[in-house]
């Protein structure tokens, strides 16, 4: 199956005052059509920037991109095309992290999402002409149904909604254009436990019966067990694992992936702590990123960069010594 | 309440916390009441963890206890002496026994100051003790939460962010304090560093007998952080209970929903399944009776004219008159935990 969004050997630094910043360091990453995918890793790994580099929102002056290719249904995302710019906001759109800073506060709710039909939403049939204000009367309103919010929400200002109704517009405005893929931006972290059941479940819901993709990305481990069918995780502008949900929680390969498991808190035990930190991405370590902080670390973890191998079916890991050691054993 | 045979540390009865809401002229409009008749007690060395949506009370709470706000009902006692009632200005010597670390302890450092400075600033404020006999306060605190004393020296910008926090927690250390209430100290932050935080809490709490409460809306940190845990729903104590007890068998409608809704790895997916529906009322409307009835699958009629009352059964506190019908309800099978319990 062709993958919807391809990202292959993609390579992105910043320009910064004090040096280059080598933030994404070959990055693999595909979504199939109708998956939702995860995109684990701490702040800082470089989940942001390439959610911006698909949407095509990095900064212009210090962003670099070192190579590689960025494909969307096929058309490539990083080139600036017009093609591009056309598939986003239709073909791909985006769910933000704070529902609070996403609308324009002076205008009322039902005059951002007509806004957004008139220029983003195709017509009947696909085409994007010869739509009436019934027809897009009608799919607003179907949408807010299957959002479970009232129609009397398009009324209102920003400031008069909750934050769990604000994040369901915002969904609702992410697929009404009808799109392939949302890319969702950890949209429930400033939201409660039950909300975040809410919202997750309505995601999942929706996507799943329109078969829409969805690129889920978060720091929450519990988030994305729940809604994704796939896991990536980064660390440090490094992809170190890729595998289908239950065997990844199950069974990690990698000794990032293990020790960030058990640095879980849970009942019973002391949740574990990951010695050392995030290194710095103006001097990132060579090889292999993780090696300085790997209880299994070897001579080529430091010199060559592990390539994304087969370590059982679906499942991706980039080490050089995969489950090779005991994370118990690792903080004894 | 009779809880524990010991005398407790901090007992609060019937504390209370409203807020007026002025309109044109600063006339009343209305009164947000964000904590409305708490009680709990706490013995000395304990860990309460609380937990609660946005909008439930835990801040107010804290805040209240902290001296921050001034109650509207009710008393707070430290130690058997009374620290807080309505017409009561909180002294000094109170203040040092009880301290708040906010969200970023780090945050509370003075950028302009050294690190030194700031850790001898409250033993400036509280003690008149000489300047070697605070230094030497400082540098066993800080040693204590392994802060390198060459670091005494360094501004705030110049230190990491996890050293931050703990010369953070430093300056809250140095006035030996008995309750410390820690507000969302693991918000936003990575699992890796939340995991050191805990760590460090946990020995500090080891190596100078304190007394925490936790507040969080982190329900996986408060399981594994806090032997006892109090549920709030809308400025009140919905449930309180040992941590262990309340998770296996919660008891209050809303805790069952609460617990359903954190999702679990390994677990069973919740979002496929948990019905829990709307958001909560508006706070300056509440619905008579038990706050939680509008949104409860157990409501009655009857629901809205109780004065809901926490009631005990050993240790174990639930402010429902009727949650032991939830088991016939669910033809007599409790909801094992972790797994999601159908609402509706």
């Amino acid at each position: 199956m062709t993958a919807i969004l391809d990202i292959g050997e993609f390579s992105l630094s910043f320009r910064t005052a004090t040096g280059t910043a080598h933030v994404l360091d070959r990055i693999d990453l595909a979504v199939r059509p109708g998956e939702i995918v995860g995109l684990v890793g701490e702040s800082g790994c470089g989940k942001t920037t390439i959610i911006r580099a698909i949407l095509g929102t990095l900064p212009e002056r210090t962003a670099q991109i070192g190579g590689g290719r960025i494909l969307l249904d096929g058309v490539d995302m990083i080139g600036g095309g017009k093609a591009a710019q056309s598939m986003r906001g239709r073909d791909v759109t985006f769910v933000p992290q704070d529902p609070f800073a996403s609308f324009n506060p002076l205008f009322r709710i039902g005059t951002q999402i007509r806004d957004l039909m008139r220029w983003r939403a195709p017509g009947p049939n696909g085409s994007r002409s010869g739509r009436s204000p019934q027809i897009v009367e009608a799919a607003v309103s179907a949408m807010l149904d299957a959002v479970q919010l009232p129609p009397a929400i398009l009324a209102k200002y920003p400031h008069e909604l909750s934050g769990g109704q604000r994040q369901r517009v915002l969904i609702a405005m992410a697929l009404l254009p009808q799109p392939r893929i949302i890319i969702a931006d950890e949209p429930t972290t400033a939201l409660d436990v039950i909300l975040q059941a809410q919202i997750l479940s309505l995601l999942r819901r929706l996507a799943v019966e329109r078969g829409v993709s969805v690129l889920f990305a978060t720091h929450d481990l519990a988030a994305a067990w729940e809604i994704c069918d796939r896991i990536t995780v980064m660390y440090a502008g490094q992809i170190v694992e890729v595998g289908p949900r239950e065997t990844f929680f199950n069974k990690p390969h990698h000794p990032y992936t293990r020790m960030l498991l058990a640095s879980l808190p849970e009942p019973g035990r002391d949740p574990r702590v990951i010695p050392g930190g995030v290194p710095n991405p103006l001097h990132p370590p060579e090889g292999c990123r993780f090696n300085p902080r790997c209880p299994n670390v070897s001579a080529t973890c430091a010199e060559t960069r592990p390539k994304l191998s087969t370590a059982g079916s679906d499942h991706l890991v980039a080490c050089h010594h995969p489950g090779a050691f005991d994370v118990r054993i690792a903080h004894a | 309440m009779l809880e524990q045979s010991s005398s407790p540390l901090l007992e609060v009865s019937h504390l209370a916390r409203h807020f007026p809401v002025r309109g044109f002229l600063n006339r009343r409009v209305a009164t947000l009441r964000a904590l409305d008749d708490v009680s709990f007690t706490m013995t000395e060395g304990e860990v309460l963890g609380i937990v609660g949506e946005t909008g439930s009370g835990k801040s107010t709470l804290g805040k209240t206890l902290m001296g921050i706000h001034r109650p509207t009902g009710g008393e707070v006692r430290l130690g058997g002496e009374q620290i807080a009632s309505p017409s009561q200005k909180r002294a000094a010597l109170v203040r040092a026994r009880l301290q708040y670390v906010y969200q970023d302890p780090g945050a509370s450092l003075d950028p302009r100051w050294t690190l030194r400075r700031s850790l001898h600033e409250p033993l400036v404020i509280h003690t008149n003790w000489s300047h070697a006999q605070r230094e030497a306060k400082v540098r066993e605190i800080a040693a204590a939460v392994d802060l390198p004393p060459t670091h005494l020296d360094l501004y705030p910008h110049e230190i990491s962010g996890g050293q931050l926090r703990r010369a953070g927690l430093a300056r809250i250390l140095v006035l030996n304090p008995q309750l410390i209430i820690l507000d969302e100290p693991t918000a936003g932050l990575d699992v890796s560093v939340q995991a050191a935080i805990l760590a460090l809490l946990r020995e500090l709490k080891r190596e100078f007998n304190l007394t925490y409460i936790l507040i969080s809306h982190d329900l996986a940190v408060v399981r594994s952080f806090s032997a006892r845990v109090a549920v709030m729903y809308l400025g009140r104590i919905v449930e309180i209970g040992p941590t262990a007890e309340v998770f296996a068998a919660p008891r209050h409608p809303y805790t069952r929903s609460l617990l359903a809704a954190a999702p679990r790895i390994g677990g069973p997916r919740v979002t496929e399944s948990f019905l829990l529906l709307g958001e909560p009322p508006d706070p300056l409307q509440l619905p008579w009776g038990c706050r939680f009835r509008t949104r409860c699958c157990l409501a009655m009629p009857e629901c809205a004219g109780l004065a809901v009352q926490l009631e005990y059964e050993a240790r174990h506190g639930v402010a429902c008159p009727r949650w032991r019908q939830w088991d016939i309800r669910n033809q007599g099978t409790p909801p094992s935990p972790g797994t999601s319990v159908p609402f509706g």
